[in-house]
């Protein structure tokens, strides 16, 4: 049995304008999974009178959320995991599900045909972060992180900060851009072809898994940034709790859009051993990176911060 | 650890507006709005926490060749709001409904025209160019005008050649680009939503001057694919 020790779930709809994020959680006893949702813009801020007026964002990213839920419980991989089944199987497996719900959903919508076309509009459209998490015959966890568009999965360990994931964006520059500034290449939705992305890994136990919308990391200098604000709050938090509350706090400080995080901790038997096992990765990052950072910011040194992003992304990337 | 992050961007604009006849309601929302035009993008930018660095914006006002003559293609310069304001709405209140003969326009020629704006292509800050197009009517092929004295050298010879042009990063930013269609499901409207890269196209209803399109549509429309 997968020894998640907890969940923290944080969501805000910063507009009701937007309203656009979902989430999902599903703690079993062979298998768990858990997901970020962001309903796109542009298309899908159309309204649907049918649906109390939902925008077509947040109808897409609710129903992929319940799809998700619904495939994974149908399909008992909470009781009895995924077995041998390769991660391109899985994959498919999510995109048939999520596929046949938006279809079903927009059947009743009264909104047989889409009116906006071109490849900037879509219907139904979000983006997705879903990670499953299971016991692997060894001693290992096995981690299968999924997306589409620029919602992001992330492992969180001791060690560092590690982005698993890679946004679907057609961004001019990669890395070295600090704000991704791309058009998104590949969103669920109904009417456009898509692709669920897979990565596995195994990993040791103890570890932090998440998945976040980008209204969590988007709104900073730098993509380092983000590590620094997990390991503050951890550092500040006397509990589960309380982490989760001051996460929203402090990425609702930020975050101009709405902004979803899921996180699993895997195999801490307390929040205390959680915080202890953190407290040199913390005090490391503020070092390295997170002094130097806001100073650099001061001074405007974009060369400084250029050099210590190539450092941090070694293990980041 | 707040962020002092602004999202910034360099902005240019190219309307091309179908300005026979039947398009008169929306040549009088471009003239009734010219001067609080910069202020609403700005106001819908800050609502997203981004900031316009520097707007600049251009006309081009199209008919038909065949029909209108020396008056089927105006081009103005691009303007930078809102310094300019005032002379970017002089010159929108001189243009005249009126013209235009059969139905198809000439829009694949205006298109052509602002694809080859004059870009800012400076390297500081991010850069979006953005055209966007009303009409009310389905176009031309290329060069159906082209009998005319004043038809312009140098101009695509058929679509294959315009979709290479908005294809070309020569003319216009392969990243940056954005197309904005309020037009009939028509061809080659339809033809360009159908196979360009980077466009959204709003269906209007044909010969209907578009009086279906509301200011705050255009503007919430605008400022997305900017956002984007």
């Amino acid at each position: 049995m997968t020894s998640i020790a907890g969940i923290i779930g944080v969501n805000e709809e910063k507009s009701t304008t937007w309203e656009r994020d979902s989430a999902l959680r599903l703690l079993g006893t062979k298998a768990s999974v858990i997901a970020s949702f962001d309903g796109c813009g542009g298309s899908g801020s159309k309204r649907y009178p049918a649906a109390q007026d939902w925008t077509g964002a947040k109808i897409a990213a609710h129903t992929c959320a319940n799809a998700l839920g619904d495939w994974f419980e149908q399909n008992e991989f909470d009781i009895y995991g995924f077995g041998d089944a390769h991660i391109e199987s899985i994959a498919d497996g999510i995109k048939s599900a999520v596929k046949i719900a938006l279809n079903d959903v927009h059947q009743n919508l009264g909104d047989v045909h889409s009116l906006i076309k071109g490849s900037l509009s879509s219907s139904l459209p979000t983006t997705m972060s879903a990670i499953t998490i299971e016991q692997a015959r060894s001693e290992k966890i096995r981690c299968i992180f999924f997306w589409a568009g620029d919602s992001r999965g992330y492992l969180f360990t001791v060690k560092g900060l590690r982005q698993m994931t890679k946004d679907d964006s057609q961004a001019k520059t990669d890395d070295d851009d600090f704000i991704a500034d791309g058009v998104l290449s590949n969103v669920i939705s109904l009417q456009n072809d898509f692709v669920i992305q897979a990565r596995e890994t195994l990993i040791d136990s103890p570890a932090v898994v998440l998945t976040v919308t980008d209204g969590c990391y988007a709104y900073y200098e730098t993509p380092m940034d983000f590590e620094g604000v997990l390991l503050d709050t951890l550092m500040e938090a006397t509990s589960l709790l309380d982490w989760e509350q001051l996460l929203k706090d402090r990425i609702g400080l930020v975050a101009s859009d709405d902004y979803t995080l899921q996180m699993a901790i895997i195999g801490y038997e307390t929040f205390k051993s959680l915080k202890s096992a953190f407290y040199s990765r913390a005090n490391e990052y503020r070092r390295i990176y997170g002094d130097p950072i806001l100073q650099m910011l001061s001074q405007n040194d974009r060369v400084g911060l250029k050099r210590l992003w190539n450092e941090y992304k070694k293990f980041y990337r | 650890m707040p962020s002092n992050i602004k999202k910034e961007y360099y902005v240019d604009l190219t309307f091309c507006i179908d300005a026979t006849q039947s398009m008169y309601n929306v040549i009088e929302m471009v003239k009734k709005n010219a001067l609080n035009f910069y202020q609403d993008v700005m106001n819908a930018m800050a609502k997203k926490e981004k900031t316009i660095a520097r707007m600049r914006i251009c006309i081009i006002a199209f008919r038909d060749y065949k029909y209108d003559h020396d008056e089927a293609m105006l081009q103005t310069d691009f303007f930078t709001l809102p310094d300019d304001a005032v002379l970017f709405r002089n010159i929108v209140n001189g243009i005249e409904a009126k013209g235009g003969g059969d139905d198809p326009e000439d829009g694949l020629e205006a298109l052509a025209f602002a694809i080859r704006s004059d870009w800012d292509r400076s390297q500081e800050g991010k850069h979006r160019q953005v055209i966007v197009v009303w009409t009310d009517a389905a176009t031309h092929e290329l060069g159906f005008g082209a009998c005319d004295s004043n038809y312009p050298s140098g101009l695509p010879r058929d679509f294959g050649e315009l979709s290479r042009m908005w294809d070309n990063n020569d003319y216009i930013s392969n990243a940056d680009r954005r197309l904005v269609i309020f037009a009939p499901d028509l061809p080659y409207w339809s033809t360009i939503s159908d196979n360009w890269d980077m466009v959204i196209h709003f269906p209007s209803v044909d010969g209907k001057g578009m009086e279906e399109i509301e200011y705050s549509q255009i503007i919430d429309t605008i400022v997305h694919t900017i956002n984007m």
